[in-house]
């Protein structure tokens, strides 16, 4: 709540907008809850719905609670063609599936689109690291390294 | 400035919409997310037209010089319909009324080539949102959040699984929703829409006709609005009063009494005006703000608690005749007052939540057990296969059904205050009210204020209606400068209310608000205190305005509420 | 490449000795076009400006598959752009400058950050602020009137045109948008010796050598396709997601340029081309450039929102060759009927893809239909 505060104390001195203050808070909160929303919402004075609406409209901005880490696979076509696919089955072997979080918590699959990565494709993002040219061993061994 | 529109030229201003100029050249452009009332999106893609060999809406694209416009070409034609098609391929659709499904004919739909896939739909609370029929054309969002203030739904997600619905899908009960109900009145189809609360009582109401030996007595109230708007739904036209149809209508569904609402409207503004007269004689509690509006009640006990020692304590006229029905009439009929089901005929949604307040049980039970919307009523009588139009007129019951005109404005923005003026003349003058019409109170403006003198005092009044307006009455702080303040949660009072039948525009208000007036300049009796139901009411039952047994029945307490989630 | 020279300020200090109508009309000589899709002059842009208070937003939200010059701008010449981006400021005369740099390049941020603290002396000299805004996963927020609402925070949907953002942009006020790539050039322009012609292009797809590559424009195809080795025989070339698609043997001798590329029906979107070889089956890929949209499209107008997951269905269906002409044929019709009746560029431009194969490529969607 202290950090949650302090963020908040940030956005009334404009030192960044309601996206940053959205995209902070899932930083410190891991991600945008009901009880937080609402009271941004408070503080703020901004409708709820507003700040709901506007946060379930990015990808980004998780309304519901994610893993630990974050994976997002690259489903854009020039991944797509380095084999995008391959690296999600390798993920499903891992035990990891598209949409869902792993039981214990700790990461969360999605699909994204274009990362900015087609010059070493397939690539990935796990929270805000991105991981390029991926293939079978390199995921397991990132994989591996985050447990 | 000059353009050319299906090829004939057509003088334009700057700043109109292509809409605008084929509406008043008699050329029909279809159109299913544009409102009069909203700012136009261009959501829907239905009023399509060809500039300058573009396809654009012509609901949001402002003329511009040598545009050459067509309405009607081929291409215009095919785009709208298949526009129409993906439209209606995810939503469930089964009325014949509604704005939709007109327009699919009009458009020359025959087969729909896409399937459903749209899955989930969330109810709960006097208002519920349907999105198996959602089109996401925006206007309940646009109407809450600009019109209305409330910012309680907004569109949420993103692409095709974008929907319309409460923060984190909460249930709209829960939420800080005053159930004005504004977006059902504004939905296009009944996506958004109100909700029966009792269906099994309901389902008996309908058939009762059907039931043999009933041990239950079902009477009726109209609300005043109703009256002005019930025809809208049988193709009549909206300034039409369909007072005397819609009672026959009643009677034929099997109500055994049919009573007025007005009659608890004037009870109402007995009450009320004793209640001004005194707070000005004491100094005490000014300005004292109405309380027919439940609407307005929910919004004050969520937002504004400070405002509450202000507001009058009076019921609402429906729970004043409801209090009255199931003590003074049941017992004069000689029935238990569980075994009087009392239905009431209302403009309105949030009527439905005031009715289930756990405070409005002046008998042991609940002092109206049924509130049907406008809507619900005209579908009601559609179901049963009434010619509402064929009928004849039927006459309200005694003794509740005797009303004045004071009562019969009510319905609209500036009614209520009207009526009191007219009784609290005569407790402040002594006189005898020669002049019943306080135009000044009349009009539209959402805020609108005026003083009046009577003997010796200057009465300052204010008069807002819509949940924006409200806000900014208050929030300003002017509240403080009047006397008298109307509070209604409906642009236009109730004649605008949330379960109005669709469409509503101001146009349409406007007319709805003058049919009420004229029927109050027919009556015989325009003021309150004057009406005979009313003075043996009091004479036989109640005692005096806000004495024992009125404070009892007829007034209530209001306390601070927080919505469960927030 | 020029792209990755140094200026070091130089370029700033040379503009400041000149007044700020003199920059502008330097900058309207140069020739020098926007690089983020939409070729517009960039001196006659700063010139549209309105007074006041007034904005600048460098539009770093790229997000058009197979685009990554901004990126390759920002990794590895930072302080190109930010000069570029004071010299645009002073000859606009803003004060506060926006990047709106995409959620999914935040590892950028604190080089960027850096970048803009080192050069803090330069900025004071014009009173400039430079604010980086993180985007947060959305593809729609690269359209300029939708950066402007995202930073406004409410749901990023494009606005209505017009007004145009020089008259009515970010929080009401004047404001001009610019790519990084428009920006980064821009103190090249004062150095000397910037050759106009130069631009960034993206390769990627069934190639042994993808990347970011500067050439001339006007450069064949199939030149600048065999600079990147491709592994098989290129079958068909898009032009991003939204830019529409070419077979590429009969245009291998089109010269690169967004005048000839739109006289084939394509756009030359962000200049990222991505080549598919020749074992790539049409279907399929209308399929994966159709998820693309359906995922990033904003849900506001009906033929969008709804025509694209009609779109989505019938590929499904007619790739797993269960579909009928008449499927074909309703999928033609939506095609254009999207791109006719949407509200915005990006409903507009996100069949044409579909578009351009259905007309290169009919055969094949024919063949799989029953």
């Amino acid at each position: 709540m202290k950090k949650l505060n302090l963020l908040i104390l940030k956005y009334k001195k404009e030192e960044f907008n309601l996206l940053s203050l959205l995209e902070e808070t899932v930083k410190v909160k891991g991600f945008l809850s009901f009880e937080t929303l609402n009271y941004i919402s408070k503080n703020l004075k901004i409708p709820l719905a507003k700040l709901y609406g506007m946060a379930s409209f990015y990808s980004f901005l998780p309304t519901a609670k994610t893993g630990k880490y974050v994976i997002r696979v690259c489903n854009s076509p020039s991944c797509y063609l380095n084999g995008s696919q391959e690296v999600l089955e390798t993920l499903k072997k891992v035990g990891i599936g598209v949409g869902k979080t792993t039981k214990n918590g700790k990461f969360t699959l999605e699909l994204t689109s274009c990362i900015g990565c087609c010059d070493s494709p397939p690539a990935m993002m796990i929270n805000n690291k991105v991981y390029k040219n991926l293939d079978k061993t390199k995921i397991r061994n990132i994989i591996k390294g985050l447990k | 400035m000059q353009i050319k529109m299906n090829g004939k030229r057509v003088k334009v201003k700057k700043g109109e919409t292509i809409l605008d100029i084929a509406k008043r050249n008699g050329i029909n452009i279809p159109t299913l997310c544009y409102h009069p009332d909203l700012k136009p999106e261009g959501r829907c893609r239905i009023c399509l037209v060809e500039v300058n060999g573009k396809l654009v809406t012509s609901c949001n694209t402002k003329v511009e010089e040598k545009m050459e416009i067509f309405t009607n070409t081929k291409r215009v034609l095919e785009a709208r319909r298949l526009n129409m098609e993906l439209i209606l391929s995810n939503i469930t659709y089964t009325r014949k009324d509604f704005e939709l499904i007109k327009l699919a004919k009009e458009l020359g739909i025959r087969k729909i080539r896409f399937k459903k896939h749209v899955d989930n739909s969330k109810g709960r609370g006097p208002i519920e949102i349907d999105n198996h029929r959602c089109i996401l054309c925006g206007r309940c969002v646009q109407v809450c959040q600009n019109i209305q203030g409330i910012n309680n739904i907004d569109f949420v997600n993103r692409g095709i699984f974008t929907e319309v619905t409460t923060p984190f899908n909460i249930p709209i009960k829960d939420s800080p929703c005053t159930f004005c109900g504004q977006c059902a009145l504004y939905c296009p189809e009944n996506a958004v829409r109100e909700r029966a609360f009792s269906e099994k009582l309901i389902k008996y109401v309908e058939d009762m006709n059907l039931i043999k030996n009933r041990n239950k007595v079902v009477i009726v109230q109209t609300a005043p609005a109703v009256r002005a708007s019930l025809g809208e739904m049988f193709g009549a036209e909206p300034r039409t009063l369909v007072t005397g149809k819609m009672v026959a209508a009643l009677r034929k569904i099997g109500f055994d009494k049919v009573f007025d609402t007005n009659f608890g409207a004037d009870m109402t503004i007995m009450e009320e005006a004793n209640e001004f007269v005194k707070s000005i004689e004491k100094n005490k509690n000014l300005p004292l703000i109405t309380s027919c509006c439940p609407s307005w009640i929910r919004f004050a006990e969520e937002t504004y608690p400070f405002l509450l020692k202000n507001i009058s304590t009076c019921k609402s006229p429906q729970q004043m005749f409801g209090a009255i029905a199931k003590t003074y009439y049941a017992k004069k009929i000689g029935v238990k007052p569980e075994d009087l089901i009392v239905v009431s005929i209302v403009p309105c949604i949030a009527k439905k939540f005031e009715a289930e307040k756990p405070e409005m049980k002046s008998a042991g039970c609940n002092d109206v057990d049924i509130v049907l919307t406008t809507r619900e009523i005209g579908r009601m009588i559609e179901r049963k296969k009434i010619n509402f139009s064929k009928l004849g007129d039927g006459e309200f019951d005694e003794p509740l059904g005797i009303p004045s005109g004071g009562g019969a404005i009510f319905g609209a923005t500036g009614g209520v205050t009207e009526s009191v003026l007219r009784v609290i003349y005569e407790i402040f003058t002594g006189k005898k009210l020669k002049k019943v019409n306080f135009k000044q109170v009349r009009g539209f403006e959402g805020i609108r204020d005026t003083e009046i003198e009577m003997g010796n005092k200057n009465i300052k009044i204010a008069i807002a209606h819509g949940l924006g307006n409200i806000r900014k009455l208050i929030e300003s702080g002017e509240w403080k400068r009047y006397h008298f303040i109307e509070m209604m949660a409906c642009p236009g009072g109730c004649i605008g209310g949330g379960g109005q039948p669709r469409p509503t525009t101001w146009e349409i208000r406007k007319k709805r608000i003058a049919a009420l007036y004229e029927q109050d300049k027919k009556m015989k009796i325009r003021v309150a205190s004057h009406s005979p139901a009313i003075k043996e009411t009091y004479k036989e039952f109640l005692g005096k305005p806000l004495g024992k047994k009125s404070e009892k029945l007829l007034h209530t307490k209001y306390e601070k509420r927080k919505p469960k989630y927030f | 490449m020029q792209i990755l020279r140094k200026s070091g300020w130089a370029g700033f200090e040379k503009t400041l000795r000149m007044n700020r109508k003199e920059v502008i009309k330097k900058v309207k000589e140069s020739g020098l076009n926007g690089r983020g899709g939409c070729n517009f002059p960039t001196g006659l842009k700063w010139e549209l400006m309105g007074k006041g208070v007034r904005y600048l937003i460098c539009n770093a939200n790229e997000g058009e598959p197979g685009t990554l010059k901004d990126k390759f701008i920002m990794e590895k010449n930072p302080s190109l752009l930010i000069e570029g981006i004071a010299i645009a400021s002073y000859a606009t005369g803003i004060h506060k400058t926006f990047i709106y740099l995409r959620g999914e390049y935040s590892y950028l941020k604190p080089k960027l950050e850096r970048v803009i603290k080192q050069s803090e002396e330069y900025l004071k000299k014009i009173n400039l602020k430079i604010n980086i805004n993180l985007g947060a996963g959305s593809y729609l927020c690269g359209e300029e009137t939708a950066i402007m609402e995202s930073i406004e925070g409410k749901r990023p949907v494009v606005r209505q045109k017009p007004p145009y953002p020089p008259e009515v942009g970010l929080y009401g006020k004047s404001t001009c948008v610019n790519n990084v790539e428009t920006l980064a050039n821009v103190p090249l322009i004062f150095l000397g010796g910037w050759n106009n012609k130069l631009e960034l292009y993206s390769l990627s797809g069934d190639l042994k050598k993808p990347g970011v590559y500067e050439v001339e424009g006007g450069i064949k195809l199939k030149q600048i396709v065999s600079l990147t080795k491709p592994k098989t025989e290129p079958k068909i070339i898009y032009f991003g997601a939204s830019g529409g698609c070419l077979p590429y043997k009969k245009f291998e001798n089109l010269s690169m340029g967004y005048k000839s590329i739109s006289e084939q029906g394509c756009m030359l979107n962000g200049r990222g081309l991505i080549i598919c070889g020749k074992n790539r089956d049409i279907v399929e890929l209308s399929k994966i450039f159709t998820e693309f949209f359906l995922h990033e499209n904003c849900g506001y107008c009906t033929p969008c929102r709804e025509g694209n997951f009609r779109v989505w269905e019938l590929l499904k269906k007619i790739g797993c060759r269960k579909g009928r002409k008449s499927d074909l044929n309703l999928l033609q019709k939506l095609a254009y009927h999207i791109s006719d009746t949407s509200y915005c560029g990006l409903g507009t431009s996100s069949t044409n893809h579909l578009k351009c194969a259905l007309k290169y490529f009919k055969g094949e969607f024919l063949k799989l239909c029953k």
